[in-house]
């Protein structure tokens, strides 16, 4: 809570505080400076550890397959760095649901920062985790991938949500995801297309590969929700925080039952709809996706409108 | 012809040779004697007669005509052509009679044309040229060039070439605005020369000579259809004498005047690619290019793109000073056309714009200098860090400083970087702008990708982190610098494994692995937890230092007055004596000191202490100089009422002791302890033990004090014992001490006898103790004459005694 207060002022600042805070005009960090570094180096393989890092909850900071027995991954996502507002916004709904779920004996923690309080990026997938036989072939696919963007999309679209929240499992089933689901006509009209998009470009890079249809697959560690790998454009939504268990499976280990209580927490969210205010403050514009390549990420921007 | 008898035929000799030509004319070899009898006369009238007779009695002999024409023309050698133009061309006839008979020898062509050439008129020497060539065989082309050529050289010697370095850039820009096309330094052509080299080239064994000498005609039509064709086409021109370059150069200038914009960019976009040292020169001839056809924003273009793409100092040097020197003299050329010129108010105005736009321009090329500079550098080494660093202090706004740290750490590549400390330097100066701007938000974030970075060295990244927790520190938040310091320094299951593998591949693994062993994170660390009060988490982080092996001895002070703040004295101690194992000897002996100290003020039990020091003087079996460790102990055991041992820890000291000054001190300190303690006798075997123990130059004074005891006793003749032990110490002259104290003993003490043997002694001290300045000088460290070997090979010299020799005894 330190942290949260340091962030943005608190209700007992005085209005002369908050308007020197709001003054500064300096700009974030490029996004391709963010990019080139978005993954640390791995150094599992040297220190022989589990990734203990609890800042993995950085959901799609996904470890290198180099690791996990696989050449070569990427995955594909729409990247939303909220900003100052919209984190406020985030701490403000994750807070008030946090404290609904407490009853459920859950804990939610925001993603939009990560555990040492420095501001992360959130995303919506637009793949599971792609793997491919070789560089050459995530290179085609990064090529591919630009072509049918080029193709399909007519240029920057705005990203609305759902007024309600909506709790997704991880395939693990040790955390559950607190997501903002991504309005009905934009999942189905412009997500649907990138989606599309993706998978023709995948599919094309690996054509040759006899086992290609197999390959879009998720690892046990892999922390992103299990509706994002499996059904694809439907479920488009942006994690916003996450109740982590690194015992085990945070409901019941039987599967149905755990089905049946996420459906009981989705009813409870439901019924408690987000301020269309604030909703509408979350909103953003999306002018571009992003592939992850070995470390980095890839920038593919639409064109531009005419 | 009886005329021509009567006026040759002179004398009874030449009469005799006409007769023998009646007689044997179709002898050559009278006709040779003949023309030798003529040339001894000295008559060159009757030798030609003679000559010019011979040579139709023999149509066919060509060597008679060589003969007879070379003797002509040496006639002319002296001669000028000009003012002796008649018979010069009486001898270009009879040239033209040779040739009718003999068209086909090469011989005769080239005396021709070489009497041609002499005569310097070019028509007649192409039109002879022309001739040979046609009738002499191709194989003997070449003879019948050499004159010519041998000419044009001449000719062309004395011919500027092409200057490209420094052309008068005012003239140019001058010419240019006026619309003029006259060029100052153009060179006349010499389209006689070229015609004929470009003819000659074709048979010439010796192209690059050849191509030179067609490049100093000046006709660039010839120069670029050569050029094309013997240099450009070919490709494979390798000159020896010239660089290839300057013949590219002349082939530019040639192709300025003759060809198209498209040929010559092409030709231009050539050079560039195939001489990139000679950019700079290239760029500027490309810009008067532009200049001399009043294309004036492309030369700028030209001179500013290359500008922002030369990789090299020199060029770049050159063309800035170019560009600064065109621009200067493009405005004050347009204001000197606008004051000037009468025009219509629309070209004024063009003209305006165009000196405000250019004076514009120039003032920001001047301005922006340092930073043009600095993009240089970058193109040199985009992984220079510290040019980044000072890219930076170019710049005054926040904005642009931010531009530029995210513009480098966006283009740097880590593992290209050489220097360490100083991109982990640059990220933290990106989070500190952050900071002063009160964005911390975003210096989070900054640090926190600068964790990820790949660096090359641990200190770049022991620097991130560390500036990251300082902010949190500078922000009041402890718990989240604690926190992000935690997260640095998260232990590997074998710490020692990891270390190993990385200093063994160091290239291989990243520094993230490694970064558990940054002492200074460690440090940081401890001194925040100690601050967090946090006990059970300091000492896990001392442990976990100690465990890596990268406590230091202060980590170890530090942890042990970590626990006596706590009142853990017994924990405190252990430190000092884990410390202990540790560390080397002169480590040890200062903890040693403190960690008695601790104890002693500490009151811990007299056996434990007494364990300690004796544990602690051990060290002087090392060579360490612990005496003050001897006298603490000393003073201990004092006050511990054991006075004796007292006296003895301090005999052993000095004994044990090695260093001299500090084994003075405790023998002093030992012996006035026990003249005090147990009193003056007690003290004789301690100071026989001194002075036994100590050197002999530092052992003066104590047997002095030695003496003065045993005359305070009343023992004289033990203390004239001692006093004759130290006198046989040293040379009475270097022992005044002693021997005035011994004087004064005699005076006080003594007698006539006593007084006596003193004297004796003396002197015979003085005489048995020689000051030998040899001895001394061979003693360490002092400097020793030694007899020097050179000259070594003269003769020894004779000292042998002649057993003949007699002395006289005067």
């Amino acid at each position: 809570m330190e942290l949260l207060e340091d962030q943005y002022p608190s209700d007992n600042e005085s209005e002369e505080e908050v308007t020197t805070y709001t003054r500064i005009d300096l700009p974030a960090l490029p996004s391709a400076l963010l990019d080139k570094f978005h993954v640390s180096p791995n150094i599992e393989k040297f220190t022989q550890q589990q990734p203990h890092r609890p800042q993995m909850n950085h959901l799609f900071t996904r470890v290198p397959a180099t690791t996990q027995g696989v050449k070569w991954t990427s995955f594909a996502f729409i990247e939303m760095r909220p900003t100052l507002q919209q984190r406020q916004i985030l701490d403000k709904v994750t807070c008030q649901i946090a404290g609904q779920m407490q009853r459920h004996g859950l804990s939610f923690q925001p993603l939009h920062m990560s555990d040492l309080g420095s501001p992360l990026p959130l995303h919506v997938s637009l793949s599971g985790n792609l793997e491919f036989g070789s560089a050459a072939e995530v290179d085609a696919f990064e090529h591919m991938l630009r072509i049918e963007v080029l193709q399909q999309m007519a240029g920057p679209f705005q990203v609305d949500f759902e007024p309600s929240l909506k709790v997704y499992e991880n395939v693990g089933r040790n955390a559950l995801f607190l997501a903002l689901g991504v309005k009905s006509e934009q999942k189905n009209g412009v997500l649907r297309q990138l989606w599309q998009a993706v998978h023709e470009s995948f599919d094309f890079c690996r054509r040759n590969d006899p086992a290609g249809d197999n390959s879009v697959s998720t690892h046990e560690s892999d922390i992103s929700s299990r509706s994002q790998q499996s059904s694809g454009h439907e479920r488009s939504h942006v994690s916003i925080a996450r109740a982590f268990s690194f015992q085990g499976p945070v409901f019941d280990p039987n599967a149905s039952t755990s089905v049946r209580q996420i459906d009981e927490l989705n009813r409870v969210l439901e019924a408690t709809p987000i301020d269309p205010t604030l909703l509408q403050a979350l909103t953003f514009e999306c002018t571009g996706i992003k592939i992850t390549k070995q470390r980095s990420n890839v920038w593919i921007g639409f064109p531009e409108n005419t | 012809m009886d005329d021509t008898i009567a006026v040759y035929v002179k004398t009874q000799e030449d009469l005799a040779f006409e007769y023998e030509l009646q007689s044997n004319g179709d002898d050559i070899v009278v006709w040779k004697r003949y023309l030798e009898h003529r040339k001894a006369c000295e008559n060159p009238a009757a030798l030609a007669w003679v000559y010019e007779r011979c040579c139709y009695h023999f149509p066919g002999d060509c060597s008679m005509w060589l003969e007879y024409l070379q003797w002509r023309v040496a006639l002319l050698v002296e001669a000028n052509a000009v003012i002796f133009a008649g018979e010069f061309e009486k001898c270009n006839k009879l040239f033209e009679k040779a040739m009718y008979l003999c068209y086909q020898d090469v011989g005769i062509w080239e005396l021709y044309l070489r009497h041609c050439v002499k005569q310097r008129n070019l028509g007649f020497i192409r039109d002879v040229l022309n001739r040979a060539l046609q009738n002499v065989p191709l194989e003997h082309h070449i003879r019948l060039w050499a004159p010519v050529v041998e000419l044009i050289e001449t000719l062309l010697q004395n011919r500027p070439e092409h200057e490209f370095a420094d052309p008068d850039l005012e003239f140019i820009v001058q010419q240019a605005l006026k619309e003029s096309s006259s060029d100052l330094h153009a060179v006349p052509k010499d389209l006689w020369s070229s015609h004929l080299l470009a003819r000659y080239i074709q048979v010439a064994e010796e192209q690059e000579h050849i191509l030179r000498l067609i490049g100093l005609t000046g006709d660039h039509h010839t120069i670029s259809k050569v050029y094309n064709e013997k240099i450009i086409l070919r490709k494979d021109f390798k000159p020896v004498e010239r660089p290839l370059f300057g013949f590219y150069e002349l082939y530019l200038n040639a192709l300025e005047s003759t060809c198209g914009h498209q040929r010559y960019n092409q030709i231009m976009a050539q050079c560039l690619e195939m001489f990139p040292e000679q950019s700079s020169t290239l760029v500027i001839t490309l810009s008067i290019y532009f200049i001399k056809r009043r294309k004036f924003n492309e030369a700028r273009n030209v001179l500013q793109d290359s500008l922002s793409s030369t990789t090299s100092m020199n060029s770049f040097s050159r063309i800035y000073d170019f560009l600064v020197k065109f621009l200067e003299v493009y405005v004050s050329s347009c204001m000197d056309l606008a004051q000037h010129e009468d025009g219509y108010e629309q070209q004024h105005i063009q003209l305006d714009r165009e000196i405000s736009f250019n004076i514009e321009v120039l003032e920001n090329l001047m301005d922006s200098h340092s930073l043009l500079v600095s993009d240089l550098r970058l193109r040199q080494n985009v992984n220079d860090v510290k040019v980044w660093m000072d890219r930076v202090q170019l710049y005054s706004g926040l904005q642009e400083k931010l531009h530029v740290y995210t513009d480098a750490l966006v283009k740097i590549n880590p593992a290209l970087v050489t220097e360490p400390a100083v991109l982990g330097k640059l990220w933290c100066n990106l989070g500190d702008l952050y900071i002063s701007n009160g964005q911390i938000d975003f210096a989070r974030e900054s640090f926190e990708r600068s964790t990820r970075v790949p660096f090359r060295f641990l200190q770049d990244l022991e620097n991130v982190w560390h500036k990251w927790a300082e902010m949190e520190v500078e922000c009041s938040r402890l718990p989240d610098a604690l926190k992000i310091l935690k997260r640095a320094l998260v232990l590997p299951e074998s710490p020692d494994l990891v270390v190993e593998k990385y200093e063994s591949v160091k290239s291989g693994i990243p520094v993230q692995a490694v970064l558990f062993t940054s002492l200074k994170l460690w440090s940081f660390y401890i001194d925040l937890l100690e601050v967090s009060s946090n006990t059970a988490k300091v000492v896990e982080a001392y442990e976990n230092i100690i465990s890596l092996k990268l406590a230091t001895p202060v980590h170890f002070i530090n942890y042990a007055h970590f626990w006596q703040e706590r009142d853990g004295w017994d924990d405190s101690f252990k430190i000092y004596e884990r410390a202990l194992v540790i560390f080397p000897g002169a480590v040890r002996l200062d903890l040693w000191r403190i960690y008695l100290k601790v104890s002693t003020d500490r009151l811990r039990p007299a056996e434990t202490m007494r364990d300690l020091f004796e544990q602690a003087v051990l060290l002087a079996g090392e060579g360490m100089d612990c005496s003050d460790v001897f006298i603490q102990y000393g003073e201990f055991e004092e006050k511990q009422g054991m006075q004796k041992r007292c006296i003895d820890i301090l005999v052993n000291g000095s004994t044990q002791i090695r260093d001299e000054t500090s084994k003075l001190r405790l023998w002093s300190l030992c012996l006035e302890k026990c003249k005090s303690f147990l009193g003056l006798k007690a003290s004789r075997d301690l100071y026989t033990k001194c002075i036994q123990n100590l050197p002999n130059s530092k052992v003066i004074p104590f047997v002095l004090d030695f003496a003065g005891l045993e005359e305070t006793l009343g023992d004289i003749a033990r203390a004239r014992a001692v006093l004759r032990f130290g006198a046989q110490l040293a040379h009475p002259s270097s022992n005044t001490k002693l021997w005035d104290y011994w004087n004064e003993l005699e005076l006080r003490h003594g007698d006539k006898i006593s007084f006596k043997e003193m004297l004796r002694t003396k002197r015979g001290l003085s005489d048995s103790l020689k000051v030998s300045t040899e001895d001394v000088s061979r003693e360490d460290g002092n400097v020793e004459f030694v007899v020097s070997k050179a000259g070594s090979n003269l003769e020894p010299e004779q000292t042998t005694v002649n057993p003949a020799e007699i002395s006289l005894d005067i």
